[in-house]
């Protein structure tokens, strides 16, 4: 469970990208996160990631206060938090296999079962023939699919999605989606960023639309914007 | 099974340093290659700095002054020329060799040369005090003055030139070898930390992507320490070679160049460098790689 309390955060002069923010995400809810660029979408994840601090509010994360959090703790949240980025983030020096495993050594889980958890992960993302290939090898659709191969890997019961499709065109944004929906039936938190209406507005689900870093609509079943 | 997983993880981090080393092979090399001259340049520094040390160390050590003893001279009134000479202020040492111990010294040290006195039967060596100088200031009035005594004294031998000249170059030699040391050894420490914070640099994308997906501090670090103290150790390991090499090749060269001087190449103090050397390469490579990434873990 995710909940954001009253959350700003400014980057000094002008209009905060985020002002007095508050919303609840529960676990296995489907969310999409909308608005345009520069609403405080990709804000809102970096804070919930703790890439970011927020200027003032409370952010907790499976109960725990997250902006209380030591240097030190910052990793175990992040191990709870599967992100999927917009560019990605791949290593690009190591294969696709690697970079699937590579997530499971950070977890330390990287046993005996770690090569068939690394396979299973690459099946569900449909890259079993690219295993051994490196992210420049691959088209954008791929090597998006390998980051949401590395976040599955390690089960994290949240997985959070930064303009997933920003970079596809529509069929494989499509692909892309159906993915994050079966992630969701298996019982994990989705929360997606992104501007793509057309996706929105089909898939039906819970929709929280930010404007100008406010929240001005928050409904399930909803559509981008009206 | 914790212990498993913490082995896997040293396993990996080893792994991983090594990967790096020869996935970025012309940073690795530019690295090592710039360690080892580093090293080179300052131990070669440190090496013919102790060797000046102890060239002057042993002419400040050596004796000033010999005045040899008549063989007819009563011991009684050499006695007290050995005490009279103690007395004065500007004399550090007296030292009073028989005729024994100088035909003993003899055999000791030119012992190919021993068989000569064998055949002679008789010691011909002249007993003496050597003498010691604090004040190198003295020696020449001293020498004067033994020579007045020719009932005792028979020869007074000199070394006034080269013993007060080395004693005035010894005092600015240890002070500018000192500032040298300190200076070319932080220039050293500056330069190496540098290549490293580059190679660091070059890879920053990759730290911040390990951060984001939940690796510890630690979990980034180790590679890059691992990857920092083996590079230092070859780097350093190179300058050991070089320095141990060179210093043989050169060493001897050099003393038979100079043989008037009681210069010592020594290889007891090479090898000590040696390890010091990688002590040091091992030491600047890894927490030299901890400081260079502690800056983008933070970020």
């Amino acid at each position: 469970m995710i909940i954001v309390q009253d959350v700003v955060k400014s980057y000094g002069h002008g209009s905060p990208a985020l002002d007095h923010i508050s919303l609840q995400i529960n676990d296995r809810d489907f969310v999409f996160l909308v608005g345009t660029s520069g609403a405080g979408k990709t804000t809102l994840i970096r804070l919930i990631n703790k890439d970011e601090e927020p200027t003032s509010g409370s952010i907790f994360v499976d109960g725990v206060n997250i902006t209380r959090l030591k240097r030190n703790e910052i990793p175990a949240l992040r191990r709870k938090i599967g992100v999927i980025f917009q560019d990605f983030k791949l290593l690009p020096h190591a294969t696709v296999a690697e970079n699937v495993e590579f997530a499971l050594r950070i977890v330390g889980e990287h046993d005996h079962n770690g090569r068939r958890r690394v396979e299973e992960a690459l099946e569900t993302v449909g890259l079993s023939p690219q295993a051994d290939r490196h992210p420049y090898q691959l088209s954008g659709g791929e090597q998006q699919r390998v980051a949401i191969a590395r976040c599955l890997v390690t089960r994290p019961p949240i997985v959070i999605a930064d303009e997933p499709t920003g970079n596809l065109d529509p069929d494989t944004g499509w692909e892309t989606m159906n993915l994050l929906v079966r992630i969701n039936a298996n019982g994990t938190t989705v929360l997606i960023a992104t501007h793509n209406r057309e996706l929105v507005n089909t898939m039906r689900r819970r929709v929280i639309s930010l404007d100008a870093g406010r929240i001005v609509r928050d409904e399930i079943g909803g559509g981008y914007s009206g | 099974m914790a212990t498993v997983a913490r082995l896997r993880t040293i396993r990996y981090i080893i792994g991983a340093a090594f990967g790096s080393m020869w996935r970025n092979l012309i940073t690795t090399i530019a690295a090592i290659t710039t360690i080892a001259i580093m090293l080179i340049v300052f131990s070669t520094f440190l090496a013919v700095n102790d060797t000046l040390d102890r060239m002057i160390d042993a002419l400040g050590r050596r004796t000033n002054l010999v005045a040899y003893i008549q063989d007819a001279a009563p011991p009684s009134e050499v006695t007290a020329l050995v005490q009279d000479v103690s007395s004065r202020p500007d004399v550090a040492e007296v030292v009073f060799v028989s005729r024994e111990q100088a035909a003993a010294e003899f055999r000791n040290t030119l012992s190919e040369l021993a068989e000569i006195l064998d055949v002679i039967e008789t010691n011909p060596f002249p007993a003496s005090v050597e003498v010691r100088m604090s004040d190198p200031e003295g020696l020449l009035p001293l020498a004067d003055e033994l020579r007045l005594q020719p009932a005792l004294v028979e020869q007074v031998l000199v070394r006034a030139d080269v013993v007060g000249r080395l004693l005035r170059v010894s005092r600015l030699a240890r002070l500018g070898g000192g500032i040298l040391i300190i200076s070319l050894g932080a220039v050293t420490l500056f330069v190496i930390f540098n290549t490293i914070r580059l190679a660091v640099f070059s890879r920053r994308e990759e730290i911040e992507i390990m951060k984001l997906i939940g690796a510890t501090d630690w979990f980034v670090r180790g590679p890059f320490m691992v990857e920092g103290a083996v590079i230092g150790f070859i780097g350093a390991g190179l300058s050991s070679i070089a320095v141990i090499v060179g210093f043989a090749r050169v060493g001897p060269t050099l003393e038979s160049l100079v043989s008037f001087l009681p210069i010592q190449t020594q290889a007891g103090f090479v090898t000590n460098l040696a390890l010091f050397t990688l002590f040091v390469g091992v030491l600047i490579g890894s927490v030299g790689s901890y400081f260079s990434v502690r800056r983008y873990l933070e970020t």
